[in-house]
């Protein structure tokens, strides 16, 4: 029956896709999954003792699959642990990576080892694509090429962090950015909002984080306080958001600076403190 | 598959940009040091004037610290796009491209642009096709040496073709290749 013979060239042709890339005493396997980010998985097998190990090879975590794993959202938190228990995935955390793996010594299994482990990498990625509320989507690309816009810009001795406390003690105190560039800390709040609530909100958010910041022990190593705001968010409405700009003004080093005008910043993150 | 419209609406602009000389101050480069954002990865970042149009365009170098066979090329002009306009991975997930599912898997090493119609496409040039010399491509200072012709980065002196020296500057330390990135690492086994 002609079907069958489709059939056949379909199942070739998922078959053709799955290679492999020798790497020393580990196999790279190049599977047929493929991500909403337009990626086929890997997963890498190799041995430890008489056990066959399938693991992530740490490209999960470290970016590899360009996905915006945020383990802060509570929602893709959720998702994330249902399947981390579903396909039984270990977790381990050596040499400041975290791999995921799982484990058998029954060669058998090998190919159900790599499923779960291929099927846990998939979903994790394409599930941390997506958006559950729109108006975080907007904000997201404003926080994203903002990120991006400073590390391009940020000269070549810096370590940069993104969405960081400056100190274990004050946790939930985050900043979007954080330079630093020796013993001097340049911190950053990006200011958005697709309503004028939601970024009066961001901008009230700002102004008492650096407050806190200010009155704290850490401040002595601060050299530089910035706002970034994206005056093309929905939410930007000069006239309701003014009053809230210019109580900000008071815990800043330099007057919050606009998407368009971000040039500035370049002449500010090479400024020194003396 | 995500679309750039900015990207199809500007083609010849962009693809100027990726073929027109572009100029180093000096010949080879280094890297300064570490990846600001990954302290795992070696980096250096130059700023590559173009002649004829007013952008500046940069292109950065990152390889990891213990697996050298492991590099990105990347190639932006942030004043006109956010994003890299060319990339060559030389390591990582190979990409989907659109198109039937039989050819769509683009395994690195291996060149990323964007096509006319502003989708992203991973590709294997004439020379990552072939099975003798694809292995070239994991030495960083061959595959560079290929990026720079692709791309028509010279320097400002020689107006030779860019080349890397992937030390540290200043530095005697030189990388072994690690074949096995995962050698080290026990599984708590």
């Amino acid at each position: 029956m002609k079907l069958i013979e489709v059939f056949k060239e379909v199942k070739k042709t998922f078959c053709s896709l799955w290679q492999f890339k020798e790497r020393g005493e580990t196999l790279e396997i190049i599977t047929s999954f493929n991500t909403t980010t337009s990626k086929y998985i890997s997963v890498f097998l190799t041995m430890r003792k008489d056990v066959y190990v399938v693991t992530d090879g740490g490209w999960l975590q470290n970016g590899e699959y360009e996905s915006e794993i945020d383990y802060e959202d509570r929602l893709f938190r959720i998702a994330f642990n249902y399947f981390l228990k579903h396909y039984q995935i270990k977790a381990v955390e050596e040499k400041k990576q975290t791999f995921y793996f799982k484990t058998t010594n029954d060669y058998l299994l090998i190919p159900n080892v790599v499923n779960d482990l291929s099927y846990f990498i998939l979903n994790i990625i394409n599930s941390s694509e997506i958006r559950f509320r729109e108006a975080f989507d907007q904000d997201h690309r404003f926080i994203k090429k903002t990120n991006n816009y400073i590390s391009d810009i940020a000269n070549a001795q810096s370590i940069i962090q993104f969405n960081q406390p400056i100190s274990p003690k004050l946790k939930s105190v985050r900043f979007n950015a954080v330079l630093s560039d020796r013993a001097e800390l340049k911190i950053f709040k990006y200011v958005t909002g697709s309503t004028p609530r939601d970024f009066c909100n961001s901008l009230s958010k700002a102004r008492v984080d650096f407050e806190i910041i200010g009155n704290s022990e850490f401040n002595s190593r601060i050299s530089g306080k910035y706002v970034m705001v994206n005056n093309e968010a929905k939410g930007y409405d000069y006239s309701s958001i003014l009053p809230y700009y210019e109580n900000l003004q008071n815990h800043i080093d330099h007057p919050p600076i606009a998407w368009e005008n971000k040039e500035q910043l370049k002449a500010l993150l090479n400024a020194r403190l003396n | 598959m995500k679309v750039d419209k900015h990207i199809a609406d500007t083609y010849e602009v962009y693809r100027s940009i990726i073929l027109s000389k572009k100029l180093c101050d000096e010949n080879p480069i280094f890297f300064d040091g570490d990846k600001p954002t990954r302290r795992d990865f070696f980096f250096v970042k130059k700023e590559l004037s173009k002649r004829f149009l007013p952008k500046t365009v940069s292109l950065t170098v990152e390889q990891r610290k213990l697996d050298t066979t492991s590099f990105k090329f990347n190639l932006r002009c942030i004043t006109y796009f956010d994003k890299p306009l060319i990339r060559f991975d030389s390591d990582g997930p190979a990409h989907q491209n659109i198109g039937p599912l039989k050819n769509s898997l683009i395994a690195t090493p291996h060149f990323n642009e964007f096509d006319k119609s502003g989708r992203a496409l991973a590709y294997h040039t004439k020379e990552l096709k072939d099975k003798a010399l694809k292995i070239h491509f994991l030495d960083i200072k061959y595959a560079f040496k290929y990026f720079s012709k692709r791309t028509n980065i010279k320097d400002t002196q020689q107006n030779q073709y860019l080349e890397i020296n992937p030390k540290v500057r200043h530095t005697m330390f030189q990388q072994i290749p690690e074949k096995d990135f995962l050698k080290q690492i026990k599984f708590g086994l």
